[in-house]
């Protein structure tokens, strides 16, 4: 180990997976009320545990740097000669905070489940020190092993988990995701046999035009085949629908967020000439995914379908917004996640709640949540705030994401509001849906849906308040 | 003059034991399954230490140790003191006969250990050919004569490769007069005098050995093998005899063939492909999980074979590293093996482990480690091997392999994904039986060498590099 300013980001790193062990020889609860509350207990503890971490970092860093901070090395091999580098900024500290609130309102919106719940915590914690280590991630090696050590706890968190019937789309899922990750490492070996860069250096190596091509379209494919976006749209969807449990839909679909951050950590802000036809191509892809799977959400009845919907039109428009020749969207890309991935995790839990509470009673979508105050009132300010109401830092970031493709090209500034637009609309249809009292029931007595405790509303209060304090700048607290 | 000679001390120490343990046989009315096994662990104990002692010592002529073949020699000795220890447990288990396993047992790391240090073409032929007929006859053992359809023709095939063997060492010694590496190396050195029976020797040779290592197209054999015999022979003839093999070809390569090896690079590398091929295609026909294994086994063979060649220090490191975390994973993969019993029965079809992960959750975690870095999958060791291997490749411009490993891969990826998906979302059919706790420490000790190597790799990597080396 050389040249370290600190433990900070090792802690970071080294806590879920302490979180893992712990949960692993965790008593799974028999005797108490619900089984597997310990285990549950372990991976709360970690979450926060790392949120008071990532809290101290926080005021360690140079919010205006932006360059990687608090640098980390670590000699790991000499032939091949590979150092692991560790940084953090304040874009990647952002998204690491957002992922643990994630985590932490999945946790919360499983505990009432008992089935397996040990295996859902070991394999969330584990989900989370490597996607943690991702972000930290500033040489191509550690970028490279985590970005492919995600990929296995989310395998088998949406297999254990995630009812779905076609093993084959699970198949895919993994073979599809493995392929870029192999397409990643060979790209990288070969960036690595000319000259042993930092990521933001990746553009300056000069290599043949033919191995150029390939390096470029590897590291492309690797990304893309995380983010719903044609041709990879297809077994994510079926992924994702199928999935009942909150926290492992939450954890499913932080995936498309690594493919994002690679491009955003990969992709040069001038790009090289080589790429400009395959960059258009790209462009045009996702624009045509984003309006079609809007169009999609919109006309599907499935709530979990719409949110889905929501959520790739969102993750396409920040990967358009990381593809723009500038980097002063950055900021505003990483504030916008911030308050996306909180607001995404509360409808999650939301919805969940509402699905648990429809079969227990076997009553309709329709005005379910008249009767259910807190449950209505957290509901409608997660959706307000997500279709880009003034609530959270969403609404004037986004904006400004979008002004910056609006100046870059009009028309497909265009086609990006419909896409909004329409999952938007998709969403509020769908709130106003619930909340539609139903004139045949005219006693609330005669409805008997539970609410959710106070204690989660108390929590979801709190999560309200970060997103308003969060309004404009989540890290305001900083200098 | 003793000298000369106190280099063979571990061989005649497993000699010893391979008397002392017939005479046990005969004289000894009451022995257990743990007789031969204790009898075995103290003589392959003495074996190894004595090896370790007199690591640099030869013995005149014929046989030569360094650090290349003493790393070989000790590795086969741990691999075989394991897998000796988790063999007991199904002999006890079953009570039956320990003595034919434990005797070949001996007897083979005897032949490999002759075999890996000698430099005369004549020892290796006895050393090889000896170990490897042991291991075919292996395959018998507590089988009635109608359940071994079709080991005749193996037994056959086997003969006929050892007839090669054997006629490519008379080719070399009738040209060269000599049996001796030096000699035959000075012989083909000589580029004027080079003659078609030099190469046809050669082929003769390296067909018996990728043979015995069951490099295809001459892997037909192999899956039969380790499916139809009992699991102390299936998890041996795939981890143990492979070092010796491995590390023969090397040695032979290097010393003695040298200057006509380019001629076979392109040869080594279609059986390389065409071994990485039938792995993964032959892992997903499979529903039998020691087949399934035994067709993955092909596939690391060939990505070894891809490394290896053309041969250089780079290569053979590259090489060395991936087939030990091949090897490693596999031992891991057998032991767990041990743990897969119902009603006394060791399980082997994939349909019997339906939804095992929630009877039995740490046997099934260890397998989902050992598969995860059979795929190399970061940040486990198998992701050190496919490190090695890929960017030794890249160095080397090689692109088309790069791309051929990793579609196999990816194909045979399926096959673990079926494993998977049984183990951990299908719905349990059947209890499973308590496992043994000696099946968890080797497992524990299997998974924490996996788990920690990858954290300082320095010694995989660089002082195995020193020790590989020791063979130019």
């Amino acid at each position: 180990m050389i040249e370290n300013t600190g433990i900070l980001l090792s802690i970071i790193m080294a806590i879920p997976m302490l979180g893992v062990m712990f949960a692993s020889l965790a008593k799974d609860g028999q005797g108490q009320t619900i089984k597997g509350r310990n285990v549950l207990s372990v991976g709360i503890f970690t979450v926060l545990s790392n949120l008071v971490i990532l809290w101290i970092t926080a005021r360690k860093i140079n919010v205006n740097g932006t360059n990687l901070q608090l640098i980390e090395k670590f000699k790991w091999l000499e032939t091949p000669n590979i150092e692991l580098v560790f940084g953090i900024d304040f874009f990647s500290l952002l998204l690491i905070a957002a992922i643990h609130f994630a985590v932490l309102l999945g946790m919360i919106g499983v505990r009432n489940n008992p089935y397996r719940q040990k295996t859902l915590i070991i394999l969330s914690l584990l989900f989370l020190s490597m996607i943690t280590g991702y972000l930290l991630a500033a040489d191509i090696f550690s970028f490279y092993i985590f970005f492919e050590a995600t990929l296995l706890p989310l395998f088998m968190l949406v297999g254990i988990f995630g009812d779905i019937k076609k093993q084959d789309i699970l198949y895919r899922f993994f073979l599809y995701n493995l392929l870029g990750a192999m397409l990643l490492f060979t790209a990288l070996c070969i960036l690595f046999d000319n000259e042993n860069v930092s990521i933001s250096e990746i553009s300056r190596v000069s290599l043949n035009r033919h191995i150029e091509i390939f390096v470029w379209g590897a590291i492309f494919v690797a990304f893309l085949s995380r983010i719903p976006i044609w041709p990879f749209h297809y077994w994510i969807s079926s992924v994702n629908v199928n999935i009942t449990n909150p926290l492992v839909f939450i954890v499913a679909n932080i995936m498309p967020l690594t493919g994002v951050y690679g491009l955003i950590r990969f992709f040069p802000l001038t790009a090289p000439d080589i790429l400009e036809p395959y960059l258009l191509a790209l462009k045009i892809i996702s624009i045509t995914t984003m309006v079609v799977i809007s169009l999609i959400g919109f006309s599907n009845r499935d709530i979990q379908y719409k949110l889905f919907s929501y959520m790739t039109v969102y993750y396409i428009l920040y990967l358009l917004g990381a593809l723009l020749p500038t980097d002063a969207l950055l900021g505003n890309i990483g504030f916008s996640l911030f308050a996306y991935l909180i607001v995404i995790s509360a409808i999650e839990i939301m919805i969940s709640h509402l699905e648990k509470e429809k079969q227990c009673t076997k009553v309709g979508d329709c005005g379910i949540l008249c009767n259910i105050k807190r449950s209505s009132f957290v509901l409608s300010f997660f959706i307000l705030a997500a279709v880009g109401l003034p609530l959270s830092s969403l609404f004037l970031n986004n904006m400004l994401i979008f002004a910056g493709l609006l100046s870059y090209n009009i028309k497909m500034a265009a086609f990006i509001l419909l896409a909004i637009i329409l999952s938007s609309i998709s969403l509020l249809h769908h709130l106003f849906y619930l909340k539609y009292p139903q004139e045949e029931v005219t006693d609330s007595k005669d409805v008997c849906v539970s609410d959710i405790s106070m204690s989660v509303f108390c929590v979801l209060i709190v999560f309200m308040l970060i997103l308003i304090a969060s309004f404009i700048n989540p890290l305001w607290f900083m200098e | 003059m003793l000298n000369n000679y106190i280099a063979l001390l571990p061989e005649l120490v497993l000699f010893l034991g391979l008397i002392c343990m017939r005479l046990v046989k005969l004289m000894r009315k009451d022995n257990t399954p743990k007789t031969f096994y204790t009898l075995s662990r103290f003589f392959l104990f003495f074996g190894a230490v004595f090896t370790a002692i007199f690591y640099n010592q030869n013995v005149t002529g014929y046989l030569y140790n360094n650090l290349f073949t003493t790393l070989f020699k000790i590795l086969i000795y741990i691999f075989t003191f394991i897998w000796g220890y988790l063999s007991l447990k199904r002999f006890t288990s079953k009570n039956m006969p320990s003595f034919n396993f434990y005797n070949a047992v001996l007897f083979n790391t005897l032949c490999f250990s002759v075999a890996i240090s000698t430099n005369n073409l004549l020892i290796l032929f006895f050393g090889l050919s000896l170990g490897f007929w042991t291991s075919i006859n292996l395959i018998k053992m507590e089988k009635e004569p109608y359940e071994l359809n079709g080991n005749g023709v193996y037994s056959a095939f086997s003969f006929f490769f050892i007839l090669a063997f054997a006629c490519g060492v008379g080719i070399f010694y009738h040209y060269t007069k000599s049996f001796d590496y030096d000699a035959i190396e000075r012989a083909l050195a000589v580029k004027s005098l080079l003659i078609w029976q030099y190469y046809l020797a050669f082929s003769l040779i390296m067909c018996s050995i990728l043979y015995m290592m069951s490099v295809a197209p001459f892997h037909f054999w192999f899956a039969n093998a380790v499916g139809n015999s009992i699991l102390p022979v299936a998890g041996y003839i795939t981890i143990i005899p492979i070092f010796a093999y491995f590390s023969c070809m090397v040695n032979v390569i290097v010393n003695a063939f040298y200057p006509i090896l380019g001629w076979f690079n392109i040869a080594f590398m279609c059986f390389g492909i065409f071994s990485i091929f039938i792995g993964a295609i032959g892992a997903n026909s499979e529903s039998n999980l020691r087949r399934i294994f035994a067709y993955s086994g092909l596939y690391y063979i060939g990505v070894t074979i891809l490394a290896l060649f053309p041969i250089n220090d780079n290569n053979l490191v590259s090489a060395f590293i991936y087939l030990l975390v091949y090897i490693v994973a596999f031992c891991g993969i057998y032991t767990i093996f041990y743990g897969y019993r119902s009603r006394g029965d060791y399980l082997t079809e994939l349909e019997d482990i339906k939804g095992i992960a929630t009877q039995r959750p740490f046997l099934s975690v260890a397998l989902l480690i050992f598969m995860i870095s059979l795929i190399g999958t970061p940040p486990l060791l198998g992701f050190l091997g496919k490190l090695s291997v890929i960017n030794s490749m890249i160095v080397g411009k090689e692109f088309v392999l790069v791309g051929a490993i990793l579609v196999a891969m990816l194909i045979l990826v399926y096959a673990y994904l079926k494993i998977i998906t049984v183990v951990y979302f299908e719905a349990r059919n059947k209890n499973f039986d308590e496992v043994d706790k000696g099946v968890y420490i080797c497992m524990l000790i299997n998974i924490i060498l996996i788990l920690i190597a990858i954290i300082n790799p320095k010694y995989l990597m660089h002082d195995v590099e020193m020790m590989l080396i020791a063979v130019f």
